[in-house]
């Protein structure tokens, strides 16, 4: 069952510079109770595109062409008032930084319990509020939440902070968690703690995950689907076991290989930045780095074929 | 915690007013003039002059006058005036009043006009409010104090003949000094209050309050202007202690009886004990004001809470 549906979702950033050609004709869905993960480097447009489906794109950032269905209903179409029903209850984010993402000001208690205000269940001042903002303090496996309601972001540790941005995003049971690198700040010991958090709050919800990370190892953990980004694009999606033992695209196998030896650095492209988004190479993205680049691969328009389960946009597999 | 702070503050605060006492004691003294001689006029004779200096204690070594000069600051007593022969601390508070009544009427004026003028510049950049901004931010700071005195007066006083030009008494008198300071206190305040709240705007912890779904006049006030509030209420504080010091040229210009023009005539005739006194005062006051900002600070960011 279907519960996101993205349809050649197209970004643009008008900058100054340029126009930043953030995502192009994106397109996949997520199942109810599915675990998807989005990989790919900094700058591939991953996090452009989960804000867009939580609505919390920001100018200069448009959305330029397609449709983002969420239960039948076209999110890039909706009218500020209805976008803030839907967010915080039905799709949630948890962002990247704890440090940065909560409110330094004020209590963590209140922050949580806002989420409950917002969609109107009583004041944040009122005692109902507190004790399910403390409820949901406790889910998240906070120690004595009673006391941890009234402190102050500086006085939580950053896996701490990152729990609490996790109660936000359950409160209210969503049935879409985007997590944008939810653990990329943090401790590897965390980490860890953190994606298993994660995956058992999702299983008990039964709501679905997408998590938006630069770490294969991260999403093969969790995720039951890949999509493998590149400079804007999908270049390659399908069951993530299948993609990890037998990756197709050359970037993609660059990728999978990196992972399993464990290095930082991708192995067997040649090393540099993904290409600028304001004036993409032409033809196929990634060919400057590709190892089996030809010709063609200049003139070649991005298309995605089947290829069994998986979906594919590289020329070696038209 | 409070106590701890409280106390900890009071002895900083005893030890600044003690280095000041001792600063401004040796500071007067260094000026040259002599304030004897003046007091007694061209016409008086070496020995005239010579006798008052023994009345005035002036003969004396300079830590005996310290000393004396000390223990009776600290029993209240500011000393004497040498030129009307009347407790300082009468002169003093004859004039605070003024000084007070402009720096509250103008700081007030200034607030009320540059936070929410800054505020929706930060909003809407290329609203009327935003241009006016814009305008205030270069104008206020960059006007000469004494040429939008004078603007004002012939514009007011001589061609409208609405306002008096000069002097105190009456609410109209309040009306063109206040204009004045609150004009240049607008332009920083404008400034600071657009600079913090686009920072602020541009947080990630204001995302996540979006992606709450809060409605957005909760993001603004809960999330945006609340923490846009710290530097703000900085720049606030030394202002007013600022004005609270008098504002010399304001005052100057209008015949404002305040503090700054004390402080300015007592300059002119040497008046020892009325400069000390005067300018003692308006220490405390600062410091009091720091004391109260810091206060205010610590209620509005926890962080700031540990000493």
């Amino acid at each position: 069952m279907t519960l996101l549906d993205v349809r050649g979702l197209t970004i643009h950033y008008d900058l100054p510079q340029g126009t930043v050609r953030a995502v192009e004709d994106a397109t996949f869905t997520v199942d109810r109770g599915e675990v998807v993960a989005i990989i790919g480097e900094s700058g591939s447009g991953k996090t452009t595109l989960a804000m867009s489906i939580a609505g919390l794109l920001r100018p200069p950032g448009r959305v330029v062409r397609g449709h983002i269905y969420f239960e039948g209903l076209d999110l890039s179409r909706l009218d500020d008032e209805k976008w803030r029903e839907i967010r915080g209850r039905d799709i949630t984010v948890v962002f990247q930084d704890p440090n940065t993402y909560l409110n330094p000001l004020m209590n963590v208690g209140r922050q949580v319990a806002e989420v409950f205000e917002a969609h109107g269940m009583g004041s944040i001042r009122s005692r109902e509020v507190a004790q399910r903002a403390i409820e949901i303090l406790r889910r998240v496996r906070i120690q004595d939440p009673d006391k941890r309601y009234w402190s102050y972001p500086h006085e939580l540790s950053g896996g701490m902070k990152q729990r609490v941005l996790i109660a936000m995003a359950i409160a209210l049971k969503p049935k879409l968690l985007i997590a944008d690198e939810p653990t990329s700040a943090l401790d590897a010991t965390i980490q860890a703690q953190i994606l298993d958090l994660l995956e058992e709050l999702r299983r008990e919800m039964g709501m679905s995950l997408l998590l938006i990370t630069h770490d294969l190892g991260v999403a093969a953990k969790i995720a039951h689907r890949i999509i493998v980004m590149y400079a804007g694009q999908i270049v390659e999606m399908g069951r993530a076991d299948e993609i990890m033992s037998d990756p197709l695209h050359p970037y993609t196998r660059a990728l999978v290989r990196s992972v399993k030896l464990d290095r930082k650095r991708l192995l067997g492209v040649p090393s540099g930045a993904p290409p600028s988004l304001i004036s993409p190479p032409p033809g196929c993205r990634f060919h400057p780095r590709c190892p089996y680049a030809t010709e063609q691969c200049t003139a070649w328009r991005h298309t995605l074929y089947v290829r069994d389960n998986r979906r594919v946009a590289c020329i070696l597999y038209a | 915690m409070v106590l701890r702070f409280l106390a900890w503050r009071g002895l900083q605060m005893a030890i600044t007013i003690i280095g000041v006492i001792l600063v401004l004691f040796l500071l007067v003294r260094i000026l040259p003039g002599d304030p004897a001689r003046l007091l007694a006029g061209p016409e008086a004779s070496q020995e005239d002059v010579e006798e008052l200096r023994r009345l005035l204690g002036l003969d004396r070594p300079l830590h005996e006058q310290f000393a004396a000069y000390f223990l009776s600051v600290l029993s209240g007593d500011l000393g004497t005036s040498y030129r009307t022969g009347e407790p300082v601390i009468d002169e003093i508070m004859r004039r605070l009043p003024y000084t007070l009544a402009l720096a509250v009427a103008a700081q007030t004026l200034a607030i009320a006009v540059a936070v929410p003028l800054g505020i929706v510049a930060a909003l809407r950049p290329r609203s009327i409010a935003g241009y006016a901004a814009s305008i205030f931010g270069v104008l206020g700071s960059s006007l000469p104090v004494f040429w939008t005195a004078l603007l004002l007066i012939w514009a007011f006083s001589v061609e409208l003949k609405l306002l008096p030009s000069g002097g105190a008494g009456t609410p109209a008198h309040m009306v063109l000094p206040t204009a004045v300071l609150a004009l240049f206190l607008m332009g920083n305040l404008v400034r600071i209050t657009r600079a913090s709240l686009l920072e602020v705007l541009g947080a990630n912890h204001v995302v996540t309050a979006h992606s709450k779904g809060l409605p957005w006049n909760k993001v603004l006030t809960r999330h945006v202007i609340r923490n846009a509030l710290v530097p703000i209420v900085t720049l606030v504080g030394v202002q007013f202690g600022t004005l609270l010091g008098g504002a010399v040229i304001t005052e100057t210009v209008f015949g404002w009886p305040g503090i700054g023009r004390l402080v300015v005539e007592s300059i002119f005739v040497r008046d020892y004990a009325v400069l000390q006194g005067a300018i003692l005062i308006i220490a405390l006051f600062f410091m009091l004001i720091n004391f109260f900002v810091d206060m205010v600070q610590m209620l509005i960011d926890p962080r700031t809470r540990h000493v």
